[in-house]
């Protein structure tokens, strides 16, 4: 009888992904035809495969600072493509490993959200009644701060560094999802599969996971990718106001406020990975946008 | 006759939903007997009770409402008090229900297949691909699919309504009940799919020995397709007959009523018949008969008391004053 349960488990987790996947590729391949989507999905996946490929690329150190008269704040060359900081390292590798911190902060903060956001959403909408009310006023009391006021003030609590940073933007963006998700959920219980498949004996945690989540999948994705963009821009936000990222690891955002103090005679510190954050924020809003003109019912036809 | 078994009994069954206004009752004494391989369809306008006695029966009876008197019997097994965990089981297992609409009865992302192999390893315990996938395409070929194996890699959008439908009667009946309960299963279909999925119906509780319990505001479907049919009205259960006497001695005047509604071919009629009136509002709760505002016969009694359910000849059941006081009973 165990055995059976746990097999029952397996393939119910093996379902939903069925149902995940099968909403995802509709999804590409409407979103194949939409030109905001195809240039921000490709403006992301070249900057992330720039920045998986980093430990291999034929660029300098990024912590390795030169101390030697003349090497300090040159201007971009054939050799420093963006120039060296005040401390003669090279900008082009700073900004492609900063890449690597601020893209991995803001997706992995995004799906822990994105987790925490599903679970309590989903149980809120769901069930309804006075778990949704629990589960929605704790919403409601973190929707009620900006996420990045939220995330300064735990991020300054809990100190700086790449874990903490990572939870101080989980926590303060998470509400955002189960607000999403308890929407969604909240009319996906009242469809006739979900009843049809508890009149045919199903439980709640399969109705739940099998059948609510994967209907509702798509506007968490278009929210995700914002959320993306959101987080890299919360991530530069702490480590430019010194609670994020501990130096010397590359950040953009401490690369941009330690490179105000040199705008006047050496404006590539800060610009270049200002420029390169734009444009990864541009690419995540881009293909956010792009996938939510794709999602939107209305919009079908026209596509199509 | 006599030797027939009940599977399914119902005594004062009543379902009440308390709002915030006051507390409405849905159901008010439903009594209904459904006997091993018996079609009973249940007859009604919209609102008087006909889904919600099945929702009732699965004990799924959205919030706000809930059963508040009465026994359900399945088997012997008294549904009303059943655990969850065992009413789970007897949903899909025992009774199985269809929908309405089966566009909307069947979840978009998955496959046709994976749906039913979903029901079936529920409740038959079988998670083997190769097993499974046989089970499914029997299930399939039960319910004539042609090219069941192509039909269970499809989703539902790339189906026919009428197809659709079809697989949803394969999910309802994949792990064969003894009770199915159909909810109005052709009313989203065109009139030739609605016939082939009433003989589809009919034939497969035939074969595989199944009661049914077929809900539709069309007399014409029930009368094709159901041994016996129910009147409901606000509520209650008006009349019970077999089919052939229902249609020739109706005894309720709402049943008349309905009857001479009815338009028949061949007829020539300028104006359909109606019944003046509308339903009464469940949320006041009347002590006399619910049908007396709009009843041509209508006595003094029929407001003060509410009419006892009798017996007036074999297996007819009628409430109303007009024969449990007036005329003696001859059965």
């Amino acid at each position: 009888m165990r055995l059976r349960k746990a097999l029952n488990d397996k393939l119910l987790a093996w379902k939903m992904a069925g149902g995940v996947r099968q909403t995802l590729a509709g999804i590409l391949e409407r979103g194949g035809r939409n030109p905001m989507v195809v240039i921000g999905f490709t403006m992301i996946v070249i900057i992330i495969s720039i920045a998986l490929l980093a430990p291999v690329l034929p660029i300098a150190d990024p912590t390795q600072q030169n101390l030697e008269p003349g090497q300090q704040l040159l201007s971009p060359s054939s050799e420093n493509w963006f120039g060296t900081d005040e401390n003669g390292r090279d900008v082009f590798s700073r900004v492609i490993w900063g890449a690597r911190v601020s893209l991995t902060v803001a997706m992995v903060a995004v799906v822990v959200s994105m987790m925490i956001g599903i679970v309590l959403g989903l149980t809120a909408g769901y069930f309804g009644g006075k778990v949704d009310y629990i589960i929605s006023g704790t919403i409601d009391l973190f929707w009620t701060f900006p996420p990045f006021l939220l995330a300064l003030a735990f991020a300054a609590a809990l100190g700086a560094g790449l874990m903490n940073v990572i939870l101080a933007i989980s926590i303060s963006y998470w509400a955002g999802f189960a607000r999403l998700m308890r929407g969604q959920a909240l009319s996906m219980r009242e469809r006739q599969f979900v009843e049809a498949s508890r009149a045919l004996g199903a439980r709640h945690w399969r109705l739940m996971f099998t059948h609510v989540l994967p209907n509702c999948i798509a506007p968490l994705i278009v929210w995700a990718s914002i959320g993306v963009a959101d987080a890299i821009t919360i991530e530069s936000s702490l480590s430019f106001l010194g609670v994020g990222t501990k130096p010397p690891t590359p950040s953009w955002g401490w690369m941009l406020s330690s490179g105000i103090l040199y705008l006047g005679n050496a404006p590539w510190i800060s610009t270049f990975p200002g420029v390169t954050m734009v444009a990864t924020i541009l690419g995540f809003n881009l293909l956010g946008d792009g996938l939510r003109d794709v999602l939107d019912p209305r919009m079908k036809g026209l596509r199509r | 006759m006599s030797a027939r078994k009940p599977v399914l009994e119902i005594r004062g069954l009543r379902t009440q939903f308390f709002l915030r206004e006051g507390i409405v009752t849905a159901l008010d004494g439903i009594d209904l007997t459904i006997y091993e391989n018996e079609s009973v369809g249940i007859v009604g306008e919209t609102g008087c009770g006909k889904s919600m006695t099945a929702y009732s029966i699965l004990r799924l009876v959205p919030h706000p409402g809930r059963i508040t008197a009465g026994s359900i019997k399945y088997k012997g097994i008294e549904l009303t008090t059943l655990d969850l965990d065992r009413m789970r089981s007897v949903r899909g297992t025992e009774i199985s229900m269809i929908f309405q609409d089966a566009s909307t009865a069947l979840d978009p992302v998955f496959t046709v297949g994976s749906q039913l192999d979903e029901v079936i390893s529920l409740h038959q315990g079988i998670y083997e691909k190769v097993a499974l996938e046989k089970k499914v395409v029997e299930a399939l070929e039960l319910v004539r699919i042609a090219a069941p194996k192509e039909v269970m890699e499809m989703y539902p959008h790339e189906l026919s309504g009428g197809m659709k439908q079809r697989v949803m009667i394969a999910l309802a009946l994949s792990c064969s009940p003894s009770m199915l309960i159909a909810d109005e299963p052709t009313t989203a279909l065109d009139v030739t799919i609605q016939g082939q999925i009433l003989k589809l119906l009919k034939a497969l509780v035939a074969k595989t020995g199944s009661s049914m319990m077929l809900i539709t505001h069309n007399l014409g479907i029930v009368a094709e397709t159901c041994d016996r049919i129910c009147v409901m009205y606000a509520g209650r259960i008006v009349e019970d007959a077999e089919t052939f006497e229902l249609f020739e001695h109706p005894r309720h005047p709402y049943t008349a009523g309905l009857l001479t509604a009815f338009p028949k071919l061949g007829e020539k009629k300028d104006e359909l018949s109606v019944i003046k009136g509308t339903v009464p509002d469940l949320m006041n709760p009347f002590k006399g008969c619910p049908f007396v505002d709009r009843c041509g016969k209508a006595m003094d009694v029929c407001s003060k008391h509410r009419p006892s359910r009798v017996e007036i000849s074999r297996g007819h059941y009628v409430s109303c004053h007009l024969w449990s006081g007036g005329e003696p009973s001859d059965g």
